[in-house]
């Protein structure tokens, strides 16, 4: 084809108004989208990490880990895989849109994704930090994001009320009082001295048996909650504190 | 008045937004061969080229309001070209169907002398062997630089990469056909 044939040929459909210029707004409403888009995606991503922080500043997934092999199953429960995976799908979806900036070429993807990666990160400990999730908890839509991980079928946490000869008594957040035995052969990494209100992590089996004539609980392992960290909220009947749980009487 | 060849690319895409549509034959004018070149020189056939290089001038028509005439308009056509091209190597998987004959008759002078040019012959088609080994984003690089005289930058913003990468690859390129040029052991 030469010059003149394809000169002709996209000149006249031109002329005759086949070929058109896209509008100027189509284009400003492209950056629109993008720019709207893109900052969308930074602040659900923020948020999903700063969600991240709290449950693991909250339920502590890893302590379940010192409690050797039997410790994986509230481990894998209490950790927050889901939310990773769309902190992971956001930061994707960001590199792709930031990738459509014209500034983007100039830089490596890598580079991109690091400082799309540290802002998220710092964004979302920060909101951690600044105790938003403490007020979010208590908002109408939001509790569902907030599920309690304090109890599964085989693990719980909660203070000890009681001491007995065989174990304890210790309070659910829930504010359930069960009996925990704790077996000669108990995983306990931090020993066997229970104090009073001591926050802890309890994982076994629970019974209900008619000789003992109640609930109770046979641990085969304990650990400590120490290191968490829980801001004054009023949630259900409960006062968190940065010391512990504290109920209210 | 101000003669129509005498515009640069930039003015000139001014002067069709805001005058006349029309003018935009004289963008294909400039470009045509050009595009062709480049595109065949990627690895496509000559049809398959024009027809990249018309589908080029139509979607760069289209967007032409898009265009920020504080760059290179020629970088700006290069890259809708580039992708057109590779969007259909894509489709038709043809990055490994490189063709360096269009680009080394161009490249190598032709010699009257007949002998000097079986010689020659024989020389290209090993050259050209030798060459369609080398990998697309080598090759592009390579083409861009050398052939079609683009600077760094230019370069950087027709194929959308760093221009730090660039230069990586020119000088990987380098390092590849030397190697694939080495006698094998």
């Amino acid at each position: 084809m030469s010059t003149t044939v394809i000169k002709e040929q996209i000149t006249s459909q031109i002329k005759d108004g086949k070929l058109k210029m896209k509008p100027k707004w189509y284009f400003w409403l492209g950056s629109i989208l993008l720019f709207q888009g893109t900052l969308a995606v930074l602040l659900i991503g923020s948020y999903v990490v700063n969600l991240c922080f709290y449950v693991l500043r909250s339920y502590g997934p890893f302590g379940y880990l010192a409690l050797g092999r039997a410790g994986l199953g509230p481990f894998v429960a209490t950790f927050p895989w889901k939310l990773l995976l769309i902190a992971g799908l956001s930061l994707l979806i960001g590199l792709k849109l930031l990738q459509k900036y014209e500034f983007s070429y100039t830089k490596h993807s890598l580079y991109i994704l690091l400082a799309l990666l540290a802002t998220i990160l710092l964004a979302g400990l920060l909101t951690d930090l600044a105790g938003f999730n403490e007020r979010f908890r208590l908002h109408r839509y939001l509790q569902p994001v907030y599920s309690e991980k304090f109890m599964g079928h085989d693990w719980m946490i909660g203070e000890i009320r009681q001491k007995t000869a065989d174990g304890f008594v210790l309070e659910t957040p829930r504010g359930d009082m069960i009996r925990v035995i704790v077996g000669k052969d108990a995983v306990t990494p931090f020993g066997r001295d229970y104090d009073l209100d001591k926050r802890v992590r309890v994982i076994g089996e629970m019974h209900d048996s008619a000789t003992r004539s109640a609930i109770f609980f046979e641990a085969k392992g304990v650990g400590m909650d120490e290191g968490m960290r829980w801001r004054q909220t009023k949630v259900r009947g409960m006062m968190h504190s940065r010391r512990g749980l504290e109920l209210v009487k | 008045m101000v003669q129509v060849s005498a515009l640069s690319d930039e003015a000139l895409v001014e002067k069709i937004i805001s005058d006349d549509q029309e003018l935009f034959g004289e963008v294909v004018k400039r470009y045509q061969d050009k595009l062709e070149r480049y595109i065949r020189r990627l690895g496509s056939s000559t049809e398959q080229s024009q027809d990249i290089v018309q589908d080029t001038f139509i979607k760069t028509f289209q967007n032409l309001k898009s265009f920020n005439s504080k760059y290179k308009f020629s970088s700006w056509i290069y890259r809708i070209a580039h992708n057109e091209a590779i969007n259909l190597f894509k489709k038709e998987s043809k990055y490994q169907k490189f063709s360096f004959s269009d680009w080394l008759s161009e490249v190598l002078p032709s010699s009257s002398n007949v002998e000097e040019e079986v010689t020659e012959k024989l020389d290209l088609e090993q050259l050209k062997k030798k060459l369609s080994k080398l990998d697309l984003k080598y090759k592009e690089v390579l083409i861009l630089y050398y052939l079609e005289d683009k600077k760094y930058k230019e370069i950087s913003r027709i194929l959308k990469i760093p221009t730090s990468t660039v230069g990586i690859r020119l000088k990987r390129a380098k390092k590849q056909f030397k190697e694939i040029c080495q006698p094998q052991s």
